[in-house]
């Protein structure tokens, strides 16, 4: 038995001495280069992984045997065309650069239908589709009277008008209609001869619920807002004063004098008042603590009021708009950045850094026109959108939390809106009257393609989670549905080679 | 080499070396634990790449492990049927018997065959050997210390011996009572020598004395203290020590009914045989089948691990229930009276008194023990965990080993070597691999930044790693199967979903090896560098009776049991 453990200890340990290494090399991206100029080279890897899965890769000619999701390893550096392809789809090409001991990460990618899965729902003419974002419902417009609005359930095919013909309300003249994202409720301002009413009205299982908020909201009311998840309360300012109305009980309560702006998350105010100090207060007004660490410092003139509409996405992500489209951040500076065609970054100007925030002493995020922000969870950021173009707002890791911009489409026509498309994957968006989706690759648009031409001066709506986008067609004005994401089917679910996936966007 | 064995009493630059030494073991294995951690949020590349090759030396020498394991099992099973007795009777007429074992016919089991084959194979050895004495000689001893186990503890473990090949009436028992023990617990033991005194050679009861000069409350001191007290016996009787093999057994221990035959074999075949301890295999079958999973996966497992050091017996060291040569015991000065690792103790002692010329011979035989049991399962956590820190308490020998063998002129300095650093080695691994697998060797992937995910190790490690532990499931389904096979009959109220689960609890190991076994290693290391020390207590043991009652140790007493409690402790024994 000695001897035999002596052999085995040895035999075991020649094994090791020499598999380690070279599992090491291998882990780093090391391999025998075959050849006259034998030799150890650094390589790459290229992993894909596609929505649907099991597309072919083709790396220049030559054929993969496994379907994606994969890693091509082994890659010595250089350029590669990789081409993925799958039956009834639109194949993905793309040109990809592999470094030594980097990989080249495009686990999102989004096959396109060769044929779009279109649908008519519902006959027009619908000249406006108003989207309400975060839920399963629709407003139509057919015309400029409130019996010529309707609720469409997109889930169940349901549509409801917003009033009977037979109702008193059905003429009176819809001027405006306010929404909050995840709320299917909708507050509806009518113009009747010699008045204005309020109504407040929400989708039901039978009929659309109308309350009467004529004479409970006073006619200076502004930045209306409500919890989507707490319909009691309706929050808005006038005249500066942060005012809340309890539904139920028809009261009205002043929660706070001097206020700029507010926005409301998570059943928390955030508010700004005049001294340019940003607090977070219950809705009970009772405050919890400053949002920005240090106050706006000493010495700091008050600014002039400026009205400012503050959207809180997170926690730790806030941003402040402004009457003309600029954008503020709150925390200690902010930096645009401008990508250049080569993908380097450069800064183009410093902006305020300073204690805290005010509206005058800070430099604005964006000087102006935005007109947008959309809000992705999954890498905290937020897509903004001006007329022309469109970019991407990060935040940098706590306590500074410094928010920069970059601008990834600057040829845009007239944009006017934009969605996450595909675990943040794509972008879709609304363009001069057409629906185009944006693949983001690394940080950059690296390709475009326009989905539906849509009818003027409406806007569509997407849900992610169903892939769906609704629109109104151009001429018939018929509502109509494009399906941009494959089901999501149990069975076909593939678990891909890494579990988890890298942290930056493909 | 004149020693003092102990860690109290070192003066000086003794102290010195001491305390140096007492730090080594836990300094490397938290040096090796928080190093890797700060490596994974520092280093995190260096820290995944060492992950690696830790992890593919770990698979290595889980194969290698894993092919010692089955061939010390192979080995095991090959003498099951081994009249072991004929076999000593056999020496006593060696040439004889030698011919007609040529003779006879090979038997019809290849298990049979190679038996016979190993065992003429060494008898050419023992034959050219000097003469061996007559086996009429020898005479057992065997000490049992005792504190508060009952006679449901203690009687299975008597009838075991009872019933031995060997000749009883050459067996001298010493049941070790500490005066500290319960009255309850000393009538038990005062009812079992009346029963079983006239059984062998005789049955002594000696009551250890609390609080003696330089002792501490240790088992060894109870051991020892029963040891003299047995050659005073011995002495006037007649009988030469060398003569004698001492055995000491833990209170549950039940032995094979060949187990002295066994040992008496060994013990007349070894070169050197006042120079040797004589180590069988640990099972823990006597309650096997009424402890929690995680309590039954830990013990098989050291079972295993002791399988495993059957095969390297030059550096073997005696853990739990032991024989040894009883005039190599004399002269070392019998066990240490202030450690708590008694057992692995007397190895050391004995080998640096000895100056390196001392070794343990693996026995391919088993005594079986129980498994430390509570009446809850939260309490049976508590009590394996502290069981397991008291294994891990053995880690108190490496400093006086280390001071021994640095100031050592007379031991080989390769035995030195090869022993101290196996020494460490085994101390510090077990306190850090169950650890490095299953938390610190996940962080850098965990912790890895967005600047390393476009990295090919970022997608290369899960592969490789998710590769190797792949391969390791070999040893894991060869370890479940083993241990199937080792395991006792069940009994037949399991139903077969109880027997799937109790395969799949293997699959606990990840969570078991850290917490029962890193875990109380790294506690006992801690507590020894920081100079702390251990109290020794006695592990609760628990059987459940016929009548599916817990005994648990410190029960009732003094009732007499009838003699079909005792049929039965045999046939379970008999079962396992």
């Amino acid at each position: 038995m000695r001897r035999v453990r002596q052999l085995a200890f040895i035999v075991f340990a020649a094994v090791y001495l020499v598999s380690c290494p070279l599992v090491l090399l291998q882990a780093f991206g090391y391999s025998l280069k075959p050849g006259a100029e034998q030799g150890i080279v650094k390589t790459g890897l290229i992993s894909l992984a596609t929505t649907p899965p099991g597309a072919t890769v083709y790396l220049g000619k030559r054929r993969y045997t496994k379907t994606t999701p994969t890693i091509l390893r082994g890659l010595l550096p250089g350029t590669y065309d990789v081409r993925v392809g799958l039956p009834g789809y639109q194949p993905w090409v793309r040109t990809v650069t592999v470094e030594a001991e980097k990989s080249a990460v495009f686990e999102r990618i989004l096959l396109l239908p060769a044929a779009w899965k279109q649908e008519r729902l519902l006959p027009g003419p619908f000249q406006e589709l108003l989207p309400l974002p975060g839920t399963r419902w629709l407003v139509l417009r057919r015309g400029p009277m409130l019996s010529d609005h309707w609720f469409y359930d997109w889930k169940t095919g349901d549509a409801q008008r917003l009033v009977a013909p037979a109702s008193p309300l059905a003429e009176a003249r819809v001027l405006s209609i306010g929404t909050v994202n995840g709320s299917p409720a909708l507050l509806v301002r009518l113009g009747v001869p010699a008045d204005e009413w309020v109504l407040w009205i929400e989708p039901s299982a039978d009929e659309p619920r109308l309350e009467d908020l004529t004479g409970l909201l006073p006619p200076g009311a502004r930045h209306i807002t409500w919890d989507p998840l707490d319909r009691r309360h309706l929050l808005f300012l006038q005249d500066g004063a942060l005012v809340r109305l309890h539904l139920p009980s028809q009261t009205v309560t002043l929660l706070l004098e001097g206020v700029q702006g507010f926005g409301l998350f998570d059943r928390a105010l955030y508010v700004l008042n005049d001294t340019g100090t940003l607090v977070q207060m219950d809705l009970e007004g009772k405050l919890r603590r400053p949002v920005v660490d240090k106050p706006a410092g000493k010495g700091t003139r008050a600014s002039a009021r400026r009205p400012l509409e503050i959207t809180v996405f997170s926690k730790e992500a806030l941003l402040l708009l402004g009457a003309h489209g600029e954008l503020f951040t709150p925390y200690h500076g902010g930096e645009e950045w401008r990508g250049r065609p080569e993908g380097s970054l450069q800064r183009r100007r410093p902006l305020g850094r300073g204690t805290g925030f005010t509206s005058r002493a800070a430099a604005p995020l964006i000087g102006h026109g935005v007109l947008g922000l959309a809000w992705e969870a999954r890498h905290q950021r937020a897509a903004v959108w001006q007329k022309d173009r469109l970019g991407l707002i990060e935040w940098g890791e706590p306590p500074e939390r410094d928010a920069r911009v970059r601008w990834v489409l600057e040829k845009g026509r007239r944009i006017t809106q934009a969605f996450w498309v595909h675990e943040s994957s794509h972008l879709l968006v609304h363009d001069d009257d057409e629906a185009k989706l944006l693949e983001l690759t690394r940080g950059r648009v690296a390709a475009v393609q326009t989905l539906v031409p849509v009818r003027p001066g409406s806007a569509f709506a997407y849900d992610d989670d169903a892939g769906i986008l609704f629109y109104l067609e151009p001429s018939a004005g018929a509502l109509c549905s494009m399906t941009l994401l494959p089901r999501r089917d149990l069975l076909s679910f593939s678990f891909q080679e890494r579990t988890t996936s890298s942290g930056g966007s493909p | 080499m004149n020693f003092r064995f102990s860690p109290h009493l070192t003066t000086g630059r003794d102290r010195v070396l001491h305390r140096l030494f007492s730090i080594l073991p836990g300094l490397a294995s938290w040096t090796i634990l928080l190093g890797m951690i700060g490596l994974a949020v520092g280093k995190p590349r260096l820290a995944a790449a060492l992950v690696i090759a830790f992890n593919l030396y770990w698979l290595l020498r889980l194969l290698f492990m894993t092919l010692f394991l089955v061939l010390s099992y192979l080995r095991l099973s090959l003498e099951q049927d081994t009249d072991w007795m004929e076999r000593v009777r056999g020496l006593d007429r060696l040439d004889p018997y030698l011919t007609a074992l040529r003779r006879s016919a090979a038997g019809r089991s290849l298990r049979g065959r190679l038996s016979r084959w190993l065992h003429l194979r060494e008898l050419q050895r023992v034959r050219a050997q000097e003469p061996l004495p007559p086996s009429e000689t020898i005479v057992h001893l065997v000490l049992i210390p005792i504190m508060k186990e009952s006679r449901h503890i203690l009687a299975p473990g008597l009838a075991s011996l009872a019933r031995q090949t060997f000749p009883p009436k050459r067996i001298l028992v010493v049941l070790a009572v500490e005066e500290r023990a319960s009255d309850a617990v000393k009538a038990d033991v005062r009812e079992l020598q009346r029963r079983y005194r006239a059984v062998f050679l005789d049955l002594l009861v000696v009551v250890h004395p609390d609080g003696l000069p330089g002792e501490a409350r240790v088992k060894g001191a109870n051991a020892t203290y029963a040891a003299k007290a047995a050659a005073a016996l011995l002495a006037e009787r007649g009988i030469r020590v060398e003569d004698v093999v001492a055995s000491c057994f833990d209170a549950d221990t039940v032995v094979d009914p060949q187990y002295v035959a066994c040992l008496t074999y060994r013990f007349l075949t070894c070169p050197e045989r006042t120079r040797a301890s004589f180590q069988p295999i640990p099972v823990y079958h006597n309650n096997i089948w009424d402890v929690p999973s995680f309590a039954r996966v830990l013990d098989i497992g050291s079972s295993f691990f002791q399988l495993i050091e059957a095969t390297d017996p030059e550096r073997l060291v005696t853990f739990s229930s032991h024989s040894m040569s009883f005039a190599a015991l004399v002269e070392t000065g019998y066990w240490p009276v202030d450690m708590i690792s008694d057992d692995s103790a007397i190895f050391w002692k004995a080998f640096i008194r000895f100056d390196g010329r001392y070794r343990v011979v693996p026995l391919p035989i088993t005594v079986s023990m129980d498994i430390t049991a509570a009446e809850s399962w939260w309490k049976t956590v508590g009590h394996v965990y502290r069981q397991k820190r008291r294994w891990a308490w053995g880690v108190e020998n490496f400093p006086v080993v280390m001071r021994a063998f640095v100031t050592s002129r007379t031991i080989p300095l390769s035995a030195r070597l090869r022993h101290g650093f196996k020494l460490f080695e085994t101390n510090v691994s077990w306190a850090t691999w169950g650890f490095l697998l299953t938390v610190i060797g996940w962080l850098p992937a965990l912790l890895v930044g967005r600047e390393f995910s476009d990295s090919v190790l970022y997608y290369s490690a899960p592969r490789i790693t998710a590769t190797i532990f792949g391969l390791a499931s070999i040893s894991l389904a060869t370890t479940i199967i083993l241990s199937l096979s080792l395991l006792p009959k069940r009994p037949v109220r399991w139903s077969s979903l109880t027997r799937i689960g109790h395969a799949l609890e293997w699959l606990l190991i990840p969570i078991i090896s850290t917490c029962f076994s890193a875990l109380p290693a790294l506690d006992a290391q801690t507590r020894l560098m920081l100079g702390g020390s251990l109290e020794f207590r006695v592990s609760e043991k628990g059987r459940r009776r016929e009548d599916d009652r817990r005994d648990t140790a410190g029960a009732d007493g003094g009732a007499a049991y009838a003699v079909d409690e005792l049929e039965l402790a045999g046939e379970d024994w008999r079962g396992s």
